[in-house]
């Protein structure tokens, strides 16, 4: 539906305070959106901050073929203490503010050049947030840390991940103590 | 309750059912020993676990699965790490092996000071998970109280167990190379497994720079070689599941079904023992009064000889519990020493650093052991002023995946450089000595009891000066070590371990030559009332600085085989 279509339809039914959901005056102006949790709508998102951080290449699929997405939610929501819940779910939050901000586009609607380019310069943050609490004790995650470290124990433990990107030798069978590695050798999966 | 344990009514018909030549206390590395041997010499047997039924290969339901089968992927659930504070501390302790572990609401005790108490209250009990280094003792270690006034002497020295240890080592299959050190005797070893081209290059540096420190591969309860019908071991290093190989050494795989072979075993799980009932006229334990851990119905079982085989601190409970107008303090404890003198070994010192070179070199297969650095400290012309005694090394070489670069990178450079190998990486984990000290302690529990009205155990131990100071000296000569050998980025590897977590606790029913200073005399018999022995961790008179299970078991072999032929002799 074409916007000024729809404001004329919307002012037909009367003058006064009407109250416009967000969502649909935002067709063409991209706004950011304010999580207080995470649901499998934020799937296609975290598949997509995965498959950024670790692509398909080549010859092998990356982490969004591994269900990152799904894997992340999980994790998050069973196995994080709800400090690092909060740092990822706000997480999202800022990404999609930096999004709204540098792109007027969600993050799922960025060219693949330009998903890299927001995670490098979030990275950037990270580190420096990282640096700033050197010699610190109990350091706080920044949230990028979360996403890289999901992704990263993910894509490397999922069947795609540990076959395809990696060696995976469920029962050897034997131990061979000195072997040749030629550089750039895929290591073993476990 | 005492009053009870006393004048046990015996009921005779009861009493020839429940009638055995022998009662086997736990059925974990200890237990499944004593079980093996007492079948074996034609004992009518019963074993009595307190856990469930874990049969060999039925009952490893994780054994086969591979990382993406695990719904976490291995990893365990906020919510069951935040209930088991304790337990979330052991390294073993995974969704692949949580099965295995008691969680730490099902069986809790009191901490005067932090102790981590790690229980595998199953058929097999920790035997299942353990880490399955077997180096021997010797009079380095049988010696030392001795020599210099610490706790009591042992009752017993290196010649009195090496027949043992052989026999034990025999039968369990141990793979090891004979290196010929002394302070580590060499065993009756399956075909050793190999060291890495980075761990033999640091045997072979330090061989030059030093004379006393030795890098050795560790001897390990994997089976090299097809052994008894086992194995042999598949390199896949997850034993801790159970092996479907049946690769490494178990009470389940090994012990336990060569009792059930001889037609004289019988076992009882869900059985808690109460107490030892003990009989004033003979000055012998009767029997034992035992809990159905489903029915919480309380029945007495009968024989001529007892193993206590319950787990250290659990034999102590138990003895501790088994009071009677001749014991009024514990079960054999005309000492006062039951209880006390409890050690764990002390593991908060390492060191790691990379090595620039050998890129060219790999590995495959996961090999399920280390290397070993035997103890070095006091020994020989080594003297050191701030502490006693010594440690070994925990070693190990590995390549890993990726580099420090992938810290700072993201795509394409990162996927590349997670699916190469980075450096060579070294690792030395100091594993020291605990002395006996008479006030580290286990006590029962003023006020509280268990659900089968057993009291709780009080746990009051801590290091002390003397294994703090060589917590220094580990890091110092881990560091110095790597330093010698030209690793790059050395870095002491964080550690803050409680007590009892190193999971070798020993003490608190010491063997000793006196009576007066001692709960069990050298051949692990309690003093004062000879049918009742006990060969587990409680029975240790000092710590040494290797893993002990191998010397549990030699000790069980030996205190069955002195047992059965003292029943011949009709002395028991």
């Amino acid at each position: 539906m074409k916007r000024n279509v729809f404001l004329k339809r919307v002012s037909l039914l009367g003058s006064g305070t009407f109250l416009i959901p967000a969502g649909l005056l935002s067709s063409c102006t991209y706004t950011a959106k304010i999580r207080t949790g995470l649901t499998t709508n934020d799937i296609p998102l975290l598949d997509e901050i995965g498959e950024t951080i670790i692509p398909s290449t080549g010859g092998t699929l990356g982490a969004k073929a591994s269900n990152i997405g799904a894997y992340m939610i999980l994790m998050v929501a069973d196995c994080f203490k709800p400090e690092d819940q909060h740092i990822f779910v706000d997480g999202l939050n800022d990404l999609d503010q930096h999004c709204a901000v540098k792109y007027n586009r969600s993050f799922l609607d960025l060219k693949t050049t330009q998903k890299l380019e927001l995670l490098e310069q979030i990275q950037l943050e990270a580190i420096a947030f990282g640096t700033e609490q050197e010699g610190i004790e109990k350091l706080i995650p920044h949230y990028f840390d979360l996403f890289k470290s999901l992704t990263i124990s993910g894509y490397f433990t999922s069947e795609i991940g540990a076959t395809q990107a990696r060696n995976y030798l469920p029962v050897p069978g034997k131990f061979e103590a000195c072997i040749p590695y030629q550089e750039g050798g895929r290591p073993w999966a476990t | 309750m005492n009053s009870s344990k006393d004048s046990i009514n015996i009921n005779t018909k009861g009493a020839k059912e429940n009638t055995y030549d022998a009662i086997v206390i736990g059925s974990g590395i200890s237990g499944g020993w004593a079980a093996k041997e007492l079948c074996e010499k034609g004992l009518k047997t019963l074993v009595l676990e307190r856990g469930r039924m874990v049969e060999h290969l039925k009952d490893y339901p994780t054994a086969n699965m591979h990382p993406w089968e695990f719904q976490h992927r291995g990893t365990l659930p906020q919510k069951i790490t935040e209930e088991n504070p304790v337990i979330s501390r052991c390294y073993a302790y995974s969704e692949a092996t949580e099965h295995f572990f008691v969680k730490d609401k099902e069986h809790p005790y009191e901490q005067t000071k932090p102790f981590d108490w790690i229980k595998g209250y199953q058929v097999g009990g920790k035997s299942l998970m353990w880490a399955r280094w077997t180096q021997r003792w010797s009079d380095l270690d049988f010696e030392a109280n001795g020599k210099e006034g610490i706790g009591v002497d042992w009752p017993i020295r290196y010649k009195d167990i090496a027949p043992w240890y052989s026999y034990v080592e025999k039968f369990a299959g141990i793979s090891g190379n004979k290196d010929g050190l002394p302070q580590i005797p060499d065993g009756e070893f399956l075909p050793p497994m190999e060291m890495n081209c980075l761990e033999k290059h640091v045997k072979e540096v330090l061989a030059k720079k030093y004379d006393d420190r030795h890098l050795v591969i560790s001897r390990t309860a994997n089976l090299t070689a097809r052994h008894h019908g086992r194995g042999p071991c598949q390199y896949r290093s997850l034993c801790n599941r159970g092996c479907p190989f049946g690769g490494y050494f178990s009470s389940n795989s090994a012990t336990l079904p060569a009792a059930e072979k001889t037609g004289n075993y019988t076992i009882r799980p869900f059985s808690v023992v109460h107490s030892i009932i003990y009989d004033e006229k003979t000055q012998k334990a009767l029997g034992v009064r035992v809990i159905d851990t489903n029915t919480k119905e309380s029945r007495a079982y009968f024989a001529k000889i007892i193993f206590v085989n319950a787990s250290t601190m659990n034999s102590t409970l138990l003895l501790l519990n088994s009071t009677s107008s001749r014991f009024p303090n514990g079960f054999g404890n005309d000492s006062g020493e039951l209880g006390h003198n409890l050690m764990d070994h002390n593991y908060n010192g390492g060191v790691r650093g990379e090595f620039e070179g050998f890129m060219d070199k790999y590995y495959s297969g996961r090999r399920p052991t280390g290397t070993y650095m035997p103890r070095f400290r006091n020994f020989g012309k080594d003297k050191q002023t701030s502490f006693k005694r010594g440690y070994a090394y925990a070693c190990g070489g590995s390549r890993n995946a990726g580099t420090d670069l992938s810290k700072t990178i993201i795509g394409n450079d990162l996927k590349d450089n997670l699916t190469a190998l980075g450096p060579w990486k070294f690792s030395l984990n100091g594993m020291g000595e605990c002395l006996p000290y008479h006030e580290n302690k286990v006590t029962l529990s003023k006020n509280k009891t268990d659900d089968w009205d057993m009291p709780l155990l009080n746990i009051d131990a801590e290091f002390k000066e003397n294994e703090l100071s060589m917590v220094e000296d580990m890091i110092n000569s881990g560091i110095d070590m790597l330093e010698q050998a030209n690793f790059k980025n050395i870095e002491v590897i964080p550690k803050n371990r409680n007590f009892g977590l190193n999971i070798h606790e020993m003490g608190t029913a010491r063997m000793g030559k006196d009576p007066k200073t001692s709960v069990l005399n050298s051949h692990n018999q309690v003093w004062g009332a000879k049918n009742v022995f006990v060969t587990d961790g409680a029975c240790m008179t000092s710590s040494a600085c290797q893993n002990p299970s191998l010397t549990y078991m030699a000790l069980t072999a030996r205190a069955v085989d002195y047992a059965v032929n003292e029943l011949k002799k009709r002395n028991l």
